[in-house]
């Protein structure tokens, strides 16, 4: 594939964290997988062995396949072979993502999260002291 | 099918982005093919009222 050139004058990225990237110049592929159970506790308690992907369904569930197989032909002309950016302000980048400058020829990305939050037992007589 | 594309000048001033997360990608540059799944799952038993016990029982 005849790609352009990405030039992109000043990067500021504050943070990047768990398994993210900052990739400048082009690549073959990404491929990115996020797993996570987000989990909010009324109190902090946490039990130590928590956190087995397996025991919930989100993270085995198979998506369907893929619809991309049509016979295609792109033809792609590029009267300016650049790509001009002056800045690019990111205040973070988090859970498997990319920053990619350059071209890249297959991206295939997958998330799942497991969102749960568990509040405490409100103690009925305490409301009703509340209440009064 | 045939697909005829014509890039012109591609020229951006300014990028302003807070957050990218959760396997997302910001790409600045050509790309065949993008694929992305998303699962987020907040299931009836994802607000647990009651004495707090470990995750999965």
């Amino acid at each position: 594939m005849l790609t352009r050139i990405s030039k992109v004058d000043s990067i500021h990225v504050i943070s990047c964290l768990f398994a993210s990237a900052i990739q400048i110049g082009d690549s073959d592929s990404i491929n990115g997988l996020t797993r996570a159970i987000a989990l909010q506790r009324q109190r902090e308690i946490f039990y130590g062995q928590e956190g087995d992907f397996s025991l919930f369904k989100i993270f085995t569930y198979q998506f369907p396949p893929s619809p991309i197989d049509e016979p295609l032909t792109v033809h792609r002309t590029s009267t300016n072979p650049v790509i001009k950016v002056g800045s690019i302000d990111v205040t973070a980048i988090s859970s498997t993502s990319f920053l990619h400058i350059g071209s890249t020829e297959k991206v295939q990305m997958e998330s799942r999260v497991l969102h749960i939050r568990q509040l405490e037992t409100i103690n009925e007589e305490d409301l009703v002291a509340e209440v009064e | 099918m045939n697909f005829e594309v014509v890039n012109h000048d591609l020229c951006v001033g300014h990028i302003q982005v807070l957050g990218v997360s959760s396997s997302s990608v910001l790409l600045v540059g050509d790309t065949n093919s993008i694929q992305l799944n998303s699962l987020f799952d907040t299931p009836p038993e994802s607000l647990i009222i009651g004495p707090f016990v470990p995750l999965g029982l």
